[in-house]
């Protein structure tokens, strides 16, 4: 029913009910009689896209009218509509103000403090839905057969959920039938700051899965990368690079500190030891712009996969959500936004009642998400999601190939999914050996496994 | 996507088929965009008979009810009647997408359809149906019958218990949990070499590194050095957290999340806003004067930090807000006068200030937001919508904006423009991808409004965007010409863009 914004072809529009309408006389009422009873998902999804291009064009008059129309369809602990609306209108009006600074200047910490949570907490919340367990799930078990008849297992972590994803694989290790490799998991010290957020550091984390891991009895290690300050024991080749940057540059270009610590010696790689690189949730704050001063026309994110490329890792297992929210054209962005992120905000409202705090929070995390995707623009704009299609060709450009996930894989993918009420449902995906979370059939998150070619060690 | 009526099948009562007109999109990918289903699929809308009905094929001879026709011409054949089983079509059948019928639903959307028909079915059911079913051990209800099976499968079954004390009917989240629970944490802190059953230990206090409380400082810093941890050996001290000392220093240095929200991303506030959404502005801002603009900053920045230490999300409650907002915009009504001649506003006094916006329809809320903007006033609602302009003018403007209305307008929603027209505004927002953030210096007034003349040149802009909502293809030349003798509404801008 409603067309897909397209920048060249001017589409037409229609509501469901257009036959409803009245032609609008020369009056305003007239223009609004027949309007729908009830402002569904497409009117909002209009309402949103006026308000956007009416701030590109400078109509604030016009902007502040649909914003006040929306502000009454909005609220966070109505529909899901209406609560995504209420989003929506957030990152807007922030948009808005960020072009328009007040004089106050509060030093905002942005609209919604969001709090933070404990590792149980934490660990809670990302069971809520199988939202982020698919994507443990299917990456674990990926590591599990890749590392097959490895005695040392190194992991290079690259996550926002603070390593929920490694009980349940230190587990499965613990019982692998020829005992448990030995476990290092290195983590970045910089992490982007979006929510889930924790109330101890990554540090505290690692101590955690230490615990556990002593008590499954796996072997484990724990290291921290990224600060320039300091990193792991042997990088003595690295020093000097690093020592140019001072502590102010690492934390404006964490990330290229942290692609300066991607090398054999920093991480100290071991010729025995089996590489896993897991990106989970993270490539998408890899800047995709090209930048030709530095990466010579390259982006930091397809320099980063050639970095890691070079690593030589066993299998390197990417999940991410399955939309492209990077457009450069604002309105095209909306529209996406809107069309993917009612996915989430439906399987919520099916499983959680509406004033549910868990419920409030995860909505209220992708809330900072939207609002990041529609309000900023430039570097601020840190949420840069491309759908797994874009991300599997990003990765062939990059030097890598697909694995398929085993039949076992896809069988504990489905329990999972059996154990949660339906409405969630898997495909797969043939051509890139995608694995598809989908809720109601439509996608929501995909995971995908890759070893680099020419040299990947699967081969020996 | 084109819709049709369900073809008949040989069902014993009558289904009432509704037809939903849907516009057709013209796709050229051949991948459906993620959310959106195949737009070359047929969209089938079932009433809500058809779709509870489970039992539609009756056989005539003893009553028995089938669900299938296949199934109900099997039966037959055990009566000696004449039975037959179509075969399947070969010829291609185009994909079938299903709405939901109840209006209020998000799935009545064809965009938002879904593709199987028993799945259309279940929704239906578990949404908007009775729960019928309910789970002896839980009291769960369900709608669904294979719900409810599917659940008693696995209610009380399998439990896992974690030294805490909580309960986990899945191993996973169990594990998880255990593994980050501090049960284990003070356990390990006492445990030597034996490994620790699952099954209840006392919960002894011991001294380990137990997660600091939420911090109230905000810190940047980067975190200290590594730290390496080796649990291989079996020390014979506490383990797990090997020197305890550098392990509780490393904890209450590096917590470099509490700024939250990026501080380093937002250069400019935007807790302006917070203040709108705040629960505590119900009653501030309906009470704001005028053009106070110092005081309500001392408002805005106590409402700018919303409590830190609450164990709830301080996500603010939106709800209040639209209550708060209509309200005052309802008082604002009142004082304002309006200088549009409004037309038929016999809906315009109406104006419940409800936070459902059920209770108020899209016409009502779209009429309401153009006649704010016929009354003129100094409300200063919204006004943390904070889009102050200067008060300068400046002659060359962006063609969009009309010299007319557009502070009138502004003033009237109360949202909070001071000279819209005349607005230095024009310059900055250059929403690029490479943006400008850097503004002209302005003088801001975020409460003070200069009205200027008063005409149909922004109302007609929000008429075109109502005329956008009005019908396929919507010819931008055939929108209404004026109400108020205003200059031709901004046409080209409208539907375009969409």
């Amino acid at each position: 029913m409603k067309t897909e914004l397209r920048a060249s072809t001017t589409t037409s529009l229609s509501l469901q009910n257009h036959n409803l309408f009245t032609s609008p006389q020369g009056s305003l009422a007239g223009a609004l009689k027949g309007c729908l009873g009830s402002l569904d998902g497409a009117c909002i999804e209009k309402l949103l896209l006026h308000c956007a291009s009416a701030l590109e064009s400078n109509d604030i008059t016009l902007a502040q009218q649909v914003m006040w129309v929306l502000n009454n369809v909005a609220s966070s602990l109505g529909d899901p509509n209406q609560r995504l609306t209420s989003w929506f209108l957030r990152a807007l009006i922030s948009r808005a103000s960020r072009v328009c600074p007040t004089a106050l200047n509060l030093n905002g910490n942005g609209f919604v403090q969001r709090r933070l949570m404990s590792v149980t907490e934490l660990a809670e919340y990302v069971d809520l839905i199988p939202w982020h367990r698919f994507g443990y799930s299917a990456s674990n078990s990926a590591i599990f057969k890749a590392i097959e008849g490895f005695s040392k297992v190194h992991i290079l972590d690259f996550s926002i959920t603070h390593c929920m994803q490694w009980p349940t694989l230190i587990d499965a290790l613990a019982k692998r039938p020829e005992g448990p490799p030995s476990l290092r998991i290195t983590v970045p010290s910089f992490r982007p700051q979006v929510p889930p957020l924790l109330n101890v550091s990554c540090e505290e984390v690692g101590l955690r899965l230490g615990n556990f891991s002593k008590f499954r009895q796996v072997p484990f290690e724990f290291n921290v990368i990224g600060n320039s300050s300091s990193f792991s024991s042997s990088s003595t080749s690295s020093t000097s690079e690093t020592t140019i940057m001072s502590e102010e540059s690492s934390s404006l270009f964490p990330f290229e500190v942290l692609l300066s610590q991607l090398n054999p010696s920093s991480l100290n790689l071991q010729e025995d030891e089996a590489l896993v690189i897991n990106f989970q949730n993270w490539l998408r704050y890899l800047c995709d712009e090209p930048n030709v001063e530095i990466y010579e026309g390259a982006s930091l994110r397809d320099t980063f996969l050639n970095t890691i490329k070079s690593l030589n890792p066993r299998v390197v297992v990417v999940v991410d959500e399955d939309s492209d929210l990077s457009a450069s054209s604002l309105t095209s962005r909306i529209t996406t936004c809107f069309n993917y992120l009612w996915i989430p905000f439906d399987a919520l409202e099916t499983f959680l009642a509406k004033d549910s705090p868990h419920r409030i929070e995860f909505e209220a995390d992708i809330g900072h998400k939207i609002e990041n995707i529609i309000g900023f623009e430039g570097f601020q704009r840190i949420e840069r999601l491309e759908s797994g299609l874009m991300l599997s060709q990003r990765m062939k450009n990059a030097g890598f190939f697909s694995i398929p996930f085993g039949e076992d894989t896809v069988g504990e993918v489905k329990a999972l999914l059996d154990e949660h009420a339906s409405g969630w449902g898997m495909k797969r995906e043939e051509d890139n050996n995608m694995l598809v979370l989908t809720w109601k059939g439509h996608n929501s998150v995909f995971a995908t496994a890759w070893v680099p070619t020419n040299g990947g060690s699967l081969e020996d | 996507m084109a819709v049709s009526e369900m073809a008949g099948e040989a069902g014993v009562s009558s289904s009432g088929f509704k037809i939903t007109p849907a516009a057709v999109a013209p796709s050229k990918k051949k991948r459906n965009l993620p959310g959106m289903p195949d737009p070359e699929a047929e969209v089938i809308a079932l009433s809500p008979r058809t779709l509870l009905a489970t039992n539609r094929f009756v056989c005539e001879i003893c009553n028995k009810g089938f669900q299938r026709d296949q199934n109900l011409q099997l039966h037959r054949r055990g009566h000696n009647l004449p039975w037959k089983l179509r075969q399947r079509t070969t010829k291609e059948v185009r994909k079938r997408v299903y709405v939901c019928p109840e209006p209020s639903c998000v799935h009545h959307n064809p965009t938002r359809a879904l593709g199987d028909l028993t799945g259309i079915k279940k929704h239906f059911c578990r949404k908007h149906g009775e729960k019928k079913w309910k789970c002896e051990r839980c009291s769960k209800k369900y709608a669904v019958q294979s719900d409810w099976k599917a659940h008693m499968k696995t209610c009380g079954t399998r439990e896992y218990k974690c030294d805490c004390g909580t309960l986990f009917s899945r191993r996973d989240s169990f594990i998880t949990h255990r593994a980050f629970c501090d049960a284990l944490a003070e356990e390990s802190a006492r445990s030597q070499t034996l490994p620790i059953s699952p099954e209840g230990n006392p919960n002894v206090k011991a001294v380990v590194a137990s997660p600091p409380p939420p911090p109230l400082t905000p810190s940047t810093t980067v975190v200290s050095p590594a730290l390496s941890i080796q649990s291989s050996e079996l020390p014979d001290n506490p383990i797990g957290l090997s020197p305890p000392t550098p392990a509780t220093t490393c904890l209450t240095t590096s917590t470099t999340i509490s700024t939250t929200c990026a501080s380093s991303n937002t250069s400019s506030s935007c807790t302006v806003f917070a203040s709108i959404f705040a629960p505590s502005t119900t009653t501030q801002i309906s009470q704001l004067p005028q053009t106070s603009a110092s005081s309500y900053s001392n408002n805005v920045s106590s409402l700018a930090r919303p409590h830190s230490s609450t164990t709830h999300p301080t996500i603010a409650g939106l709800e209040p807000t639209s209550l708060s907002l209509s309200t005052s915009l309802y008082l604002s009504l009142n004082n304002g006068s309006s200088l549009f001649p409004t037309p038929e506003n016999q809906d315009s006094r109406h104006y419940a200030p409800s936070p459902q916006p059920a209770a108020m329809s899209a016409t009502a809320l779209l009429q309401k937001a153009a006649q704010m903007g016929a009354a003129a006033s100094n409300a200063p609602l919204l006004c943390g919508f904070g889009l102050t302009t200067s008060s300068s003018s400046s002659a060359a403007q962006k063609s969009q904006i009309k010299p007319e209305s557009g502070a009138a307008v502004a003033a009237g929603l109360g949202l909070g423009l001071s000279s819209v027209e005349n607005s230095g505004l024009t310059d900055y927002l250059v929403m690029g991808p490479s943006p400008t953030f850097g503004n002209p210096p302005m003088t801001r007034d975020l409460l003070g409004l200069s009205i200027g003349g008063g005409s149909g040149g922004s109302t007609g802009r929000l008429s075109a965007l109502l005329n956008s909502f009005g019908g396929s293809g919507f010819d931008v030349t055939a929108s209404p010409t004026s109400y108020g003798g205003g200059p031709p509404e901004r046409k080209p801008n409208g539907p375009t863009l969409l």
